[in-house]
């Protein structure tokens, strides 16, 4: 028997109807380009010819970045690598404590200022890593924990954290910035 | 000539169904040529943001990846790190491909806001040209497409996207993604199929919308009447 309505032939595309369909679906899209989309594009491709800058909403796209790094979501994500640097800082000082034969939590032979001095150093070394590894450069989180940081080592002394750190401008039984 | 004898003379010889640059358009435009950058933007910029778009669903976010695939091109050519070698439109879908998948994983954790934001098209600019003329089908059919084209597997509607929206030939795209040719053509074929059935069964036929096809796009605001 002859077939009478054969087939279309072989199409590349597979599908004429579909590809032509997908071609709608993409001019539609193309279509969404807010206005005067091609007019900025060209004025930024001046000035970065020009200037040799970053067009200038590259800039806001960057700026809009950092905003949104800082908005709440986000620092839950960063506070997480900072929770386990904080723990990896606290057993760095811990073993200084215990590498000093005289060190008893309590002790009043303890120098206290040079561990302080230490300590600090310690956590500066820390939260400026941090902060670097972060890109976020917000040192009033990475203060704080900081001053939670100490707050726990005082407690391991058995002293009140102003004792401890007397110098540190920070209230390390509040936890927060005076 | 029909849309699909038009495509299938296309994947035959691996030219792409769009405009290309004239030759020595690239070197003009490293050079400082304005008209050679209009000439690119014209050509590409409306393609680089379709692909976007296609992906994100979000027109903002889509001309900054433009702004950003042709600062990038600028910097390329300024700084001599584009080697002109025919492969121009491979190496711009490229960079706008890694900025898309960028963009498209910051926004997984928003996947159910896309979700909904797929069924919910608005309409086109109206500044904007109608490339899809008078035919355009009904914006419920689209809507059942993208639909659909959240549902593919990545490698699939990356495919979909680099043919449709950044209109590259088959060979361009296998020159893209650094697969063969064969394999692209099986996996455009199959991703096809699977919106057909997606629209089938949603209750559209995609054989009955007819209309002139888009076969001829000009894609930039100067073929606005």
């Amino acid at each position: 028997m002859t077939d009478t309505n054969p087939s279309p032939p072989p199409h590349r595309d597979g599908d004429p109807a579909m590809a032509s369909l997908m071609d709608r679906l993409a001019a539609d899209d193309a279509a969404r380009a807010p206005e005067g989309f091609e007019a900025r594009l060209r004025r930024s491709v001046r000035d970065a010819q020009e200037a040799g800058a970053t067009p200038l909403r590259l800039v806001e796209h960057q700026a809009a970045a950092e905003r949104s790094q800082r908005a709440p979501g986000r620092r839950q994500r960063w506070l997480a690598p900072l929770a386990l640097a904080a723990m990896v800082a606290l057993t760095a000082a811990l073993s200084l404590l215990v590498a000093r034969p005289a060190a008893v939590p309590g002790d009043s032979a303890i120098n206290l200022t040079a561990l302080e001095a230490e300590l600090e150093a310690e956590l500066d070394g820390w939260t400026r890593s941090l902060d670097a590894w972060t890109g976020v450069g917000s040192e009033t989180e990475l203060d704080i924990l900081a001053v939670d940081t100490l707050a726990i080592e005082s407690d391991w002394l058995g002293v009140s954290a102003g004792d401890a750190f007397p110098s540190v401008s920070i209230d390390l039984e509040a936890g927060e910035s005076l | 000539m029909t849309h699909a004898q038009a495509r299938a003379i296309d994947a035959g010889d691996g030219s792409a169904p769009h405009p290309t640059l004239q030759p020595g358009a690239i070197a003009a435009a490293a050079a400082g040529d304005d008209a050679a950058w209009d000439e690119i933007i014209r050509l590409y910029a409306r393609r680089v943001f379709a692909m976007a778009q296609s992906r994100l669903r979000d027109p903002e976010a889509a001309e900054e990846i433009t702004q950003s695939v042709f600062a990038t091109l600028v910097e390329a050519l300024r700084e001599g790190r584009y080697r002109e070698d025919g492969r121009f439109e491979a190496w711009l879908f490229r960079v706008t491909m890694n900025r898309v998948r960028d963009a498209a994983r910051g926004r997984v954790r928003q996947a159910m806001n896309t979700h909904a934001h797929a069924l919910n098209l608005g309409t086109p600019n109206a500044a904007g040209p109608d490339h899809a003329g008078a035919h355009r089908p009904a914006a419920d059919t689209l809507a059942a497409l993208r639909h659909a084209m959240e549902g593919l597997p990545p490698a699939d509607r990356e495919v979909l996207e680099l043919r449709h929206h950044g209109g590259l030939g088959f060979r361009q795209i296998a020159d893209l993604l650094k697969e063969p040719v064969g394999t692209l053509l099986a996996r455009h074929h199959r991703a096809l199929r699977k919106l057909r059935t997606a629209l089938e069964s949603a209750g559209i036929d995609p054989d009955t919308l007819g209309g002139a096809p888009a076969a001829s796009r000009d894609l930039s605001e100067e073929s606005k009447p």
